[in-house]
């Protein structure tokens, strides 16, 4: 089954790549573009808050190690943008947490 | 094609590579810990080539869910290169076919950045191809060599290290450099309520609803703002 996803997910990633090289070649609607720029900030929030909050298709708001893991790793990647020290310094969080018994 | 133009985008690239090769050696970490064979975690990144993207699947697949649904997520996670491939598009049609197939399966955030940047920049001696070719091949050497070196270190990684939450962590640094403006920060917040209010829906709908909702928040806010 991984390698059937791997090819779906391969042919659909190099569509979109592909389309306006290859299939549409007058320039995007304004109205498109200005859709698509809204994608990025939307998916990731959509992916972002389920991974955290979500376990088992219920919604779990209560105060987790990887809630707290979260809440640093949005304050270092505010300051510093950088995913390199948010995951080093989210990930030591995370491993506090867990040791102080969240 | 022109070697100096080449370097300069490769140049121009090594910065933010920095920041690309431990993303790729999370990335293929992860893919062993879900269960993934090295193979298969390096094969991913030759054919899909997205890493946002792969890191959503991971996170899907040690949920166990649907092939379908994963091959969902990468179109709604993906989207964003309908705009690139709009942008780079009349760059890439100006070299013959191979190339130009090269050129499109290379594309990514970073060298679509940097060669739109470039353009607007409005430095007239510079050849874009050749600047967005050196840009695009420094990008996918890193992600492959930080994938290799990730899925092959990442035999012995233990369930405990807790290393799939690197994934959230990483997207939270991509979201906080998307968040350039208030209809965007709209966007994101009515997108991640959503996302968590539609969670017990099967499919992961959710993601695609609330990626939905998110992108009309913002275009109806950008309207308000621009009157």
């Amino acid at each position: 089954m991984i390698w059937i996803t791997i090819v779906g997910m391969g042919i659909v990633t190099f569509s979109l790549r592909a389309s306006f090289v290859f299939l549409f070649t007058k320039p995007l609607k304004p109205e498109l573009e200005a859709a698509l720029r809204f994608v990025a900030p939307s998916v990731l929030a959509a992916l972002i808050l389920p991974m955290v909050f979500v376990r088992q298709g219920t919604v779990h708001l209560e105060l987790s190690a990887d809630m707290l893991c979260m809440i640093v790793g949005t304050a270092v990647a505010a300051r510093s943008k950088s995913p390199m020290l948010t995951v080093l310094i989210g990930m030591a969080a995370l491993h506090l947490a867990i040791a102080l018994g969240f | 094609m022109r070697w100096a133009d080449g370097v300069r985008g490769a140049r121009a690239m090594a910065p933010i590579l920095v920041g690309v090769l431990p993303f790729a050696g999370v990335y293929g970490m992860t893919a062993r810990s879900v269960g993934l064979s090295s193979v298969e975690a390096i094969a991913m990144s030759f054919v899909v080539f997205a890493g946002a993207s792969q890191l959503v699947a991971l996170s899907l697949f040690s949920d166990g869910a649907p092939v379908l649904s994963i091959v969902f997520s990468a179109l709604i996670v993906n989207l964003r290169f309908v705009l690139y491939s709009a942008s780079v598009g009349p760059i890439l049609r100006k070299v013959s076919f191979v190339p130009r197939i090269f050129g499109t399966w290379t594309m990514t955030d970073q060298a679509y950045a940097l060669t739109i940047a470039k353009q607007q920049d409005d430095e007239s001696d510079i050849d874009l191809a050749s600047y967005y070719f050196g840009a695009a091949i420094a990008g996918v050497l890193t992600w492959q060599a930080g994938t290799i070196a990730g899925a092959v270190l990442g035999v012995g990684v233990s369930p405990e290290l807790r290393l799939e939450m690197a994934i959230p962590l990483t997207f939270l640094t991509l979201l906080i450099n998307a968040l350039n403006a208030g209809p965007a920060v709209a966007a994101a917040v009515s997108a991640g309520a959503s996302a968590l209010l539609l969670a017990s829906l099967p499919y992961k709908l959710n993601l695609f609803l609330g990626s939905l909702i998110g992108v009309l928040v913002g275009v109806v806010m950008a309207k308000k703002k621009h009157r």
